[in-house]
């Protein structure tokens, strides 16, 4: 095995002394390290490794003396100016108003300026002016929207996860919009981090238009990107892989630091050890990935007060109804006929008893004979079965009771107001019944409708050991269960539960490889239990078809599940049914004497369960001959009885205002906190030591004893969300510079480690970062003292001079020019075109395809994406949007913080030839028939400056009218018609998308 | 690194791709021509590249004498039978029904008590001068066995569709790495300067693994893989929208406007770039689609891949194999042909169930057309300079839950190559008696990566791209040449 190899082959010439002793330092180390390699760095590499220019504390540098002070607007400049004075360049001049305008524009919004705006911005002459635009700009809601996606880059935005099914990233859209809102909002940075790192422990942040708790929102960013389906009990490594994912993301996302590159050795070059990994991977490891509702407020609360009156009135008509004809119930059973066979097992419903003893009584004849002896069976059997469920059943968790779950905790709207006493009736919401059923006291997600979310897990099952266990349950519409095994929530040990009347759910949980006869490889796994409707299943919709799902059931929002009482027992002894409910039915020692008495008994029975009922203090065993009667039609029970047919429609109405649980793939901490072994060489079977869980030893090290039970993640979200973190504000401000500039200040945004490039201005960076934090750690002030520099005010004009001497640019001499970006490319032509939907946030929208494959829900949208932003277009992991692909939009696996600028032929064929682009064309063509334009040269004139943000000179005008010419004659247009001509307007608009000057700024 | 860690690597090893090795000097040759935009243009298109890249010089990347120019990768999607096909196992016809039971190892899925060991359904027979040994599943290819390179020791990492079609094409089970057409692209250059160095035919199929199995990840996007539809327009964006003479006129407009504009900002190598990817992509609006054509294919050329076979999933499998035929003669480094799904089913050769059917139905369409394709490129000399690749990402379990149906399996089974300098006629390396282990010469997807990228004159070690701050390699840092498959 040859993992490092290549430590010793630096292929370069140019290694620096510096570096070159490092080296040597490293590859000491690791011979070393090779004997223990489970002790960290050692002392001597470690230190040496620390002293890095990225890692001293950021100090606020003194603003450099200059010779020529009257240049500069910002501190920025003078920083800027000292280098390029030492350089002997001078900077380049202002850039004009218009490319200013268009510039400003796509980097605060993404969007090209409309033209009436630049024209405003040139012709004000006031010395505000461009501030005045930079502020309107950061006030629209696009600017959230802009820069949403460059960090949605950072975190490999992604709505699914690829590999095989490409199953959901479980309404990821909501973090999108959660970004946007938050950038809009100027969230300040710092509490971006604590909420996309630890929201789920954080207070709330409820926003008030939507009532949503954000905070919940934002741990969706550790989970995006590939992810597999299995769990380590099917295959090894399925977690390892998730974990070393978003440690990889976290580190070079929040700190430009490559962590994961320790999962199997000591770092090569930084001061980060094997440990430091396992260090982080024990606070992921001991996170749960569950998906939680996000409503902070309760939206329902007006609608459920409705249904519950409604509900009342309900039951007072069904009292009426079901008490009011005291002769019909023993007709009912008087009219069953003994239509079964004979069975030794005592009957377990009143149907069936009733038949049974008609059975053995010769149809009434013998029940003389035949009732002791059923009396005396009923008893032996009732005693039996009370005696062994005392003796094998330990109580779990208890649902009937709101303080009883123990460890088991429950999450969504419908289980908040989902637990109820015995007889708790649920109204039918759509069919001929009035009730679904009644419910036994417990916890139940569809009390006052299907629609509401529901989900309960279990504390972990400790790993080496299996528990059995029976859950008194009922559910539908594919709720699932499915048990969750070292946090891998795309476990196909998922089952959908169809069980209509309150039943037992037995289940054995624990080593789920040893289970099935495998070879235990490692008994350190941590599973748990969740059941879950739709909208609170991680894993929902899986693979198409999977235990005969159909698409229609995904599109059906309906789902429910209630638990009563879950007891652990040997395998084998599951609770058993006491027969409660027959009590009163042998409760006198005479024989009936007649099949009429047989029948008056059985109705009285029923009749004193309604009567419990009806005073509210029926039990569970009530409910169970009163589901029984109910599915027989024993009671009137349709929608259309002249009685509850108003009330019936009254409650489904109301229903249907029910606000559905807005749902999304977060986090909890309810695992108890656990340290991670160490996997020696990255092995994931081959186990050293645990880790202390806690931050990376350059960053604070292990987590402190207050963080004992739980994962540590809030502390390590606080320790990265620091003031004193020398890491986390210089990252974060060369992103913005990067976006901003189209380089970075540090040039390799995702690592600043000694494998990174070293910023050319360092003082700089240190000024910005603390300007930023004293500034409340706001982007939008950061951008504004950005923009406002006359460093960005520069014109992209360079010199031979300045060329030669700065051929990088790396001075900042002049503003480089930019290709834009995949979504600014898509965006520009639905704005110009007059096609854009402003619209802000929503479900995505599927990307157009060729081909749609819907075993893997690869489905075809709109070739325009009915006009919204390329940002809501849907990025399915397996085949994102081919048209971003082609400029360079990442595939989102990886952190890219710098985005590929590719130049390629296949971009020229796609803005020749793809239908998106000719659509637009035609789009723009035809609107601007109707745009008043008397002559080729007006028309010409406002489309070439609505494409590029400028008027055309004269002679770009002639040339562009006489291609209009040109077109006209191909298409044999006659001059006189030019003007009312469609297609001759859309080749213009065609050409004016070709042109490199509307996919470039500068 | 150090001599304990010799010997195998566990199969479960994590191989880390998010992990830079080395020193990386600031501003590489290479990422400065890829993100400058001078890239070595869609092709590179070699002349051009060279002329631009001039003194930064893009090193000669071959390293020895090339027995190969040109690979074409027959993909089989979703794993054959290896027991079914290449690797007779008598015992197993034996045993058939018998409960099946094995070593239990971290490459096997389904562990399981009701498993049944299941026999071949069809005839094993020795074929041609070689003895090689095909069953009656595949008579076409069995008739070109004296060409066949066939290792029965494949091992893989993980018994899943989606790590084993990544490990397959990239090296690595998960993250974002590039394709091994990709890095052929990128280790070879280009011969025609008009085409793609790597093309997919294909037909809008998405395998497990996603389109990233064809990606050129970090390596400059010109060497992703082109796809080529069998039916309908064969690549996207490739007809002109508008009539030569109109898309000539915007194209003269197109060319002074943004002449004039680069001369306005005092010159632009990025605008001045893209002034010529115009003019290239013109000239691919009628190359690509006339290579594509088979219209001027003789009577008995078509006859001979099946082009004329009436079913469509036959006939388009046929076509696209013709077209690898073509690709070759034209210029392009790496071909890939993928199966079509002709049932609603993960991957078309993953039979779990209706393995009879199921196998049969790709064998009709790939048999034929796959027979076809080597003994034209043999009959036209054109083989010597083409590595046929027929490979899975798996084979399947010798055992069953059913009677007619087989499971993913990674710890032993079969793949071919052809032509490129392998010797045909030869079986390598061996599965145990039922056809579950490999036990003698194992050879992993990185050894079999270290050979193709050998007989192309490229070596593994060495055909780097540096990225994360480490030379990466397709190999990462494995692999070895299995010297025994080379003529």
């Amino acid at each position: 095995m040859r993992p490092c190899d290549h430590i010793n082959k630096p292929t370069s010439a140019i290694v620096s002394p510096a570096l070159l002793s490092l080296i040597l330092l490293t590859v000491a180390g690791l011979v070393r390290l090779n004997a223990a390699p489970t002790e960290g760095l050692p002392e001597e590499v470690y230190s040496q490794r620390r002293d890095w220019w990225s890692l001293q504390p950021v100090r606020e540098p003194a603003t450099p003396p200059v010779r020529r002070p009257d240049w500069g607007r910002t501190p920025v400049d003078r920083f800027i100016l000292r280098g390029l004075e030492k350089a002997a360049l001078p900077p380049a001049p202002e850039a004009d108003p218009r490319t200013l305008a268009r510039r400003l524009s796509f980097a605060l919004t993404g969007l090209p300026p409309k033209p009436a705006e630049v024209e405003q911005f040139a012709a004000d002459k006031s010395p505000h002016a461009f501030e005045a635009l930079v502020d309107s700009l950061l006030a629209s809601p696009h600017f959230g929207e802009r820069w949403a996606r460059h960090w949605m880059d950072v975190v490999h935005y992604s709505d699914t996860h690829g590999y095989e099914w490409d199953a959901p990233a479980k309404h990821a859209w909501r973090y999108r919009d959660y970004l946007v809102r938050a950038f809009n909002a100027d969230v300040p940075y710092k509490q971006l981090i604590l909420e996309q790192l630890a929201g789920d422990l954080l207070p709330p942040r409820v926003e008030a238009r939507s009532g949503m708790n954000e905070t919940l929102l934002g741990p969706m960013a550790m989970r995006l990107g590939e992810r597999r389906h299995g769990d380590n009990a099917a295959a090894e490594g399925v977690t390892q892989e998730a974990i070393a994912n978003i440690i990889d993301t976290v580190s070079k996302g929040f700190l430009g630091t490559t962590v994961a590159c320790a999962q199997c050795h000591d770092h090569k070059l930084d001061a980060i050890s094997q440990r430091d990994y396992y260090a982080l991977a024990g606070i992921f490891m001991s996170t749960r990935w569950g998906v939680r509702c996000a409503d902070a407020t309760d939206p329902n609360e007006a609608v459920l007060t409705e249904l519950r009156s409604h509900k009342q009135a309900l039951r007072t008509a069904l009292a009426r109804l079901w008490l009011g004809a005291p002769e019909a119930l023993p007709e009912k059973f008087n009219a069953l006929v003994a239509d079964e066979k004979l069975t030794p097992a005592f009957p377990d419903s009143l149907a069936s008893l009733w038949r049974q003893t008609l059975l053995r009584s010769t149809n009434g004849a013998a029940l003389e004979v035949v009732w002791p002896k059923l009396r005396e069976e009923f008893q032996r059997e009732r005693e039996k079965r009370t005696a062994a469920n005392q003796t094998n059943l330990t109580l779990l968790a208890d649902f009937t009771r709101a303080d009883g779950p123990g460890g088991w905790r429950w999450d969504g709207s419908g289980m908040k107001h989902g637990q109820g006493r015995d007889g708790e009736l649920v109204v039918a919401d759509e069919g001929e019944g009035a009730l679904a059923q009644l419910l036994p006291a417990g916890r139940w997600s569809h009390t006052w409708s299907q629609r509401l979310a529901g989900a309960v897990r279990s504390p972990l099952f400790a790993p080496g050991t299996t528990v059995t266990f029976s859950a008194g349950y009922a559910a539908g519409k594919h709720s699932a269960r499915a048990f969750v095994v070292d946090q891998a929530f795309h476990s196909e040990r998922l089952a959908f539960l169809n069980q209509p009347q309150p039943a037992w759910l037995t289940l054995t949980a624990g080593n789920f490889d040893r289970l099935a006869g495998g070879n235990d490889t490692n008994a350190h796994r941590r599973v748990y239990l969740e059941l879950a409707t739709k909208s609170l299943n991680n894993y929902f919709p899986p693979r198409t078809a999977y235990a005969g799902l159909k698409e229609s059931d995904v599109a059906d929002t309906r789902s429910w599940f209630g638990l009563t009482r879950i007891y652990q027992h040997a395998p084998g002894k599951a609770p058993q049914d006491e027969l409660g409910r027959f009590v009163p039915l042998f409760a006198t020692e005479g024989a009936p004497a007649s099949k009429a008495q047989l029948a008056a008994r059985f109705a009285e029975v029923l009749r004193a369960a309604i009567t419990r009922w009806v005073e509210d203090r029926c039990d569970s065993e009530d409910v169970r001959l009163l589901n029984e009667a109910l599915a027989a039609k024993w009671l009137p029970n349709e929608a259309t009885n002249t009685s509850l047919a108003p009330l019936v429609a009254a409650y489904r109405t109301t229903e249907k205002r029910l606000q559905p649980d807005r749902t999304i793939g977060s986090a909890d901490d309810w695992n108890e906190g656990r340290d991670e072994r160490l996997s020696v060489r990255g092995a994931y079977t081959e186990f050293a030591g645990a880790v202390p869980r806690g931050n990376i030893r350059l960053l604070n090290g292990p987590a402190t004893r207050e963080v004992a039970n739980s994962s540590g993640r809030l502390e390590l979200a606080r320790n990265i969300a620091s003031e004193t973190n020398p890491l986390t504000a210089r990252v974060f401000v060369n992103r913005v510079w990067l976006h901003l500039f189209g380089e970075g200040l540090v040039r390799t945004p995702d690592d600043f480690g000694h494998l990174g490039e070293k910023p050319v201005h360092p003082e700089l960076l240190d000024y910005l970062a603390t300007r930023f934090m004293a500034d409340g750690w706001s982007l939008k002030k950061l951008v504004k003292l950005m923009v406002t520099s006359a460093t960005w005010r520069q014109a992209s004009t360079t010199s031979a001079a300045a060329r030669t001497a700065d051929p990088e640019n790396r001075l900042w001499h002049q503003f480089p020019q930019q290709r834009l970006d995949a979504e600014s490319v898509r965006d520009a032509m639905l704005a110009v075109s007059g096609r854009l939907d402003p619209a802000l946030g929503g479900e995505p929208i599927d990307p157009y395809r060729t081909a749609q494959d819907a075993a893997k829900r690869l489905f075809s949208g709109p070739l325009d994406g009915l006009g919204r932003r390329s940002l809501y277009l849907k990025m399915t992991l397996m085949e994102p949007p081919k048209f971003l692909a082609l400029f360079n939009q990442p595939i989102p696996k990886l952190t890219t913080g710098k985005r590929d600028v590719t130049n390629v032929p296949d971009q020229a064929l796609a803005l020749l030839n793809d239908p998106f682009v000719l659509a637009m064309a035609k789009h723009w063509g035809d609107q601007v028939l109707k745009d008043g334009s008397v002559t080729p040269e007006a028309r010409a004139k406002t489309m070439f400056a609505t494409a590029l943000g400028r008027p055309p000179n004269d002679e770009e005008l002639s040339r562009l009218v006489r291609l209009a010419g040109r077109s006209a004659e191909l298409h044999g247009i006659s001059p006189g018609v030019l003007m009312t001509c469609g297609p001759v307007w859309q080749d213009v608009a065609h050409a004016l998308f070709n042109v490199k000057e509307f996919i470039y700024v500068h | 690194m150090s001599t304990e860690l010799a010997g195998d690597m566990p199969a479960t090893f994590s191989t880390n791709p998010l992990c830079p090795g080395i020193f990386s000097p600031a501003g590489t040759r290479r990422r400065f021509l890829q993100q400058s935009g001078l890239g070595f243009g869609w092709l590179a298109f070699a002349g051009l590249a060279n002329r631009l890249a001039g003194a930064e010089t893009r090193p000669s990347l071959s390293h020895f004498a090339a027995r190969a120019k040109h690979v074409i990768f027959l993909f089989m999607d979703g794993g054959v039978s290896h027991v079914d096909t290449f690797d007779p196992k008598p015992e197993l016809a034996k045993r058939n029904g018998q409960p099946a039971q094995w070593r239990p190892d971290e490459l096997s899925q389904s562990v399981s008590a009701n498993r049944k060991w299941l026999k071949n359904p069809w005839e094993f027979k020795q074929r041609g001068q070689s003895g090689l040994w095909v069953s009656d599943l595949l008579p076409h290819i069995a008739g070109v066995a004296d060409e066949l390179c066939v290792v029965r020791s494949m091992v893989g990492e993980t018994p899943l569709h989606g790590a084993q079609s990544l490990l397959l094409h990239t090296g690595r089970s998960i993250g974002a790495a590039p394709s091994i057409g990709s890095w052929v692209s990128y280790g070879l250059g280009t011969e025609n300067e008009q085409l793609p160095g790597y093309m997919l035919l294909n037909n809008d199929w998405v395998p497990n693994g996603g389109s990233q199995n064809f990606a050129s990840a970090y390596l400059p996007a010109t060497h992703q893989a082109t796809p080529v539809r069998a039916k309908g327009r064969p690549v996207d964006n490739i007809t002109p929208a508008d009539p030569a003479v109109l898309q000539r006129a915007k194209l003269d407009f197109l060319r002074e406007q943004d002449s004039a504009t680069a001369q306005a900002i005092g010159g632009s190598d990025a605008i001045e770039s893209a002034i010529k990817n115009y003019e290239t992509a013109a000239r691919m609006q009628s190359l690509v689609p006339s290579l594509c054509d088979v219209s001027g294919e003789s009577p008995a050329s078509l006859h001979l891949y099946g082009v004329d076979r009436a079913n469509d999933f036959d006939k388009f499998y046929a076509l696209q194999c013709l077209r690898a035929r073509r690709m070759v003669e034209a210029g392009v480094r790496f071909i890939e042909v993928t199966c079509p799904l002709t049932h609603n089913n993960n991957a078309p050769w993953d039979q779990h169930g209706e393995l009879r059917k199921r196998h049969e139905e790709n064998a009709r369409i790939t048999d034929q057309p796959v027979a076809a394709l080597i003994a034209d490129l043999k009959a036209r000399g054109l083989l010597d300079d083409t590595l046929v690749l027929w490979a899975g990402e798996m084979g399947r379990t010798p055992h069953s839950a059913g009677t007619d149906g087989r499971d993913h399996h990674v710890g032993g089974y079969t793949i071919f190559m052809a032509g490129g300098g392998v010797r045909g006629g030869m079986t390598y390396g061996a599965t145990d008696e039922m056809g579950m282990s490999a036990v003698e010469n194992r050879v992993d997807i990185h050894d079999l990566h270290a050979t193709i990228l050998h007989q192309l004159g490229l070596h593994h070690e060495r055909l780097t791209f540096r990225f994360g701050g480490r030379d990466q390699r397709l190999t990462d840092v494995h692999g070895r040449v299995i010297e025994e498959l080379l003529a």
